[in-house]
């Protein structure tokens, strides 16, 4: 049976999923709709909901593949039916997004998101006095706007000031046409940016019981998405590729790192009427790149520094990734044998990109060295979400992305219909590696798709759900 | 451009990937080949002896199950505990059967992982398998 050594099968893996998805990419570029982490991976952040970026996700778009969407999610968990005070982002807050184009571990464009909420009638126990038909009708009692920032060295420009975020979805009295609000949050902010705030149904899939002591001990307890039902909160933009890329060429320097931040008042004072006070000054308390790191890689006691953490200082995480701890769990359960350390493989995916220079993974793929313009002497490994922008948007996309022949899906990116689970175990047990063999590649937690279609076009999550979770 | 690289790359592979697929396919057939088990008394003495029960009862399960959507949990027991058996015997194992030990019980653990997973495939049983009669040959031959 297969002993599965440090070297690298790549060459012949993400080849024979390279050329189907790119020649179908090539041949239709049409929209594409399809038919799905971080939940409270850490402990402060557990006690934060509304700073809790679930998930991250960026990949060319579809419909318009000259642009690339990102779509960041939080506050996990809503219940549908979660009143009166339904689900909003925080004030004093910076939701952010990060983009880092010469692979230094530094952002070099940050879109941040800052909200403000309005009560308009203070004596009513309601979420919307009445129907609600339109974002701007007075029935809707409480209103959030955003301004929406884009930062650089060279200042912050601001794009969207008095953004109506989508509310949520308090039931089909309330709001008889969800998807029409959720639409009209959408707003053309010039330049070819669209960005969008609103609750939407939770696209990540998973089986969570994963953490039932490895899926009920024995990976037995599959099978059934926990997140199905369940809302979140959404920030989406959708960006041309000329504007994310180093110098503003895309064509040169395609490859761009993603992460996402929150940042919250650094202090809070109460006063004896509940009154909050907060300070101006921020702290980053939650961060998420790659799916699944500080989940079930970075271990508990190191999560919330973690969160606090900035890409260019991951050399202290290093170790995890090396000697990831999934595999010693699924050897003392099955006798299988944790893959031989250190992991380089999974170093290249998670904290350099793939690339001929980057590691054992020896396919030019979406590390920022590629770019032709970034000085490879600064180039700093971190972990982020890595997109190369110039490979095109499939026209079907297979779940496991690069893993299962496409090479317009994770880890290149990630894409709303990407089974991140399956993926990032068949790469814990090495799927990356020679002699993986067939085992290896059927790992999964068989939960394989999102309940809820995506929309075909931006912001693509699906409109949040209505039908309380405990109704079968 | 450097894509191009990847897409020559993948270009190989591509083909590389077909070949292997015919391959697999050829070997894809359904069941498992005949075979005449040798009795346990057959086995040589030591490790070989001490794991002769196991090793012919996963001949059989593994006939039993090489077609099947799903086990009971009776199979799911079987197969853990005979593994369970097989490992402990690799500490007394000589050099010559270390390794044929070692691959068994990771083919077995991977039957067992993949059936409860819900993902399972027969090729994961016929491996498991050619790894017993791989074992078996040495102690039998």
């Amino acid at each position: 049976m297969n002993q599965r050594s440090g070297r690298p099968r790549w060459r012949i893996l993400v080849g024979a999923v390279a050329i189907a998805t790119a020649a179908a990419g090539i041949a239709t570029l049409a929209p594409n709709v399809s038919t799905a982490s971080s939940h409270r991976e850490a402990p402060l952040i557990a006690g934060e909901p509304r700073l809790d970026n679930t998930d991250l996700y960026a990949f060319v778009s579809p419909d318009r593949p000259d642009t690339v969407t990102f779509i960041a999610n939080y506050i996990p968990f809503q219940e549908p039916n979660g009143g009166p005070n339904f689900y909003s982002f925080a004030q004093n807050t910076a939701y952010d997004i990060n983009i880092d184009s010469d692979g230094d571990a530094q952002p070099d464009i940050i879109y941040r998101w800052s909200f403000k909420d309005t009560i308009r009638d203070q004596n009513t126990f309601l979420y919307n006095t009445g129907v609600v038909n339109n974002l701007t009708e007075e029935t809707l009692n409480f209103v959030q706007t955003y301004t929406l920032d884009r930062i650089t060295r060279d200042g912050r420009l601001t794009l969207v000031e008095n953004g109506t975020v989508a509310p949520s979805r308090v039931g089909n009295a309330s709001m008889p046409d969800y998807q029409k609000l959720s639409d009209q949050a959408v707003v053309d902010a010039g330049s070819g940016i669209r960005a969008f705030a609103g609750q939407s149904d939770d696209p990540f899939f998973a089986d969570l019981r994963v953490f039932d002591l490895l899926y009920g001990a024995d990976l037995s307890e599959v099978g059934q998405n926990t997140l199905r039902g369940f809302n979140v909160n959404t920030l989406a933009l959708q960006v041309p590729k000329q504007a994310l890329a180093l110098q503003g060429d895309q064509h040169r320097n395609p490859v761009i790192g993603i992460w996402s931040s929150t940042a919250r008042s650094k202090t809070e004072v109460i006063e004896r009427n509940n009154v909050r006070n907060k300070s101006d000054d921020l702290v980053q308390v939650s961060r998420l790149g790659m799916p699944l790191v500080n989940e079930v890689v970075i271990p508990v006691g190191k999560k919330d520094e973690f969160n606090a953490s900035r890409p260019k200082d991951d050399g202290k995480f290093l170790q995890f990734v090396q000697d990831p701890e999934v595999p010693k769990l699924v050897e003392k359960i099955y006798m299988i044998p944790a893959p031989d350390g250190p992991r380089d493989d999974l170093v290249e995916v998670f904290l350099t990109g793939v690339c001929k220079a980057c590691g054992p993974v020896a396919v030019d793929l979406n590390s920022q060295q590629l770019n032709q313009d970034a000085d490879r002497g600064r180039f700093r490994p971190s972990e982020q979400l890595r997109l190369n922008m110039s490979i095109p948007p499939t026209a079907q996309p297979n779940r496991l992305g690069v893993v299962g022949g496409d090479l317009a899906g994770f880890p290149n990116g990630r894409r709303l219909t990407d089974d991140v689970i399956d993926v990032t175990l068949q790469a814990a047990e090495g799927v990356l590696l020679e002699g993986a063999g067939d085992a290896v590649k059927g790992l999964g937690d068989a939960v394989d798709a999102n309940e809820q279609k995506f929309r075909g076009h931006f912001p693509y999550v699906a409109v949040s759900n209505v039908k309380a979770v405990n109704e079968s | 451009m450097r894509n191009l690289t990847v897409y020559r790359v993948a270009a190989l592979a591509l083909v590389a990937g077909m070949l292997g697929a015919c391959t697999a396919a050829n070997a894809d057939e359904q069941g498992l080949p005949a075979e005449d088990l040798p009795a346990a008394s057959a086995f040589k003495a030591g490790t070989c002896q001490s794991t002769a029960q196991d090793a012919l009862g996963l001949a059989g399960l593994a006939r039993k199950i090489i077609d099947a959507k799903s086990v009971s949990a009776a199979d799911r027991d079987e197969l853990r505990d005979r593994q369970a058996r097989i490992a402990q015997s690799r500490a007394d194992a000589d050099e010559q059967l270390a390794k044929p030990l070692q691959d068994l019980v990771t083919s077995i653990g991977w039957v067992r992982i993949r059936f409860n997973g819900q993902n399972y495939d027969p090729k994961i049983v016929r491996q498991m398998d050619q790894s017993r009669r791989a074992y078996q040959q040495l102690c039998v031959g």
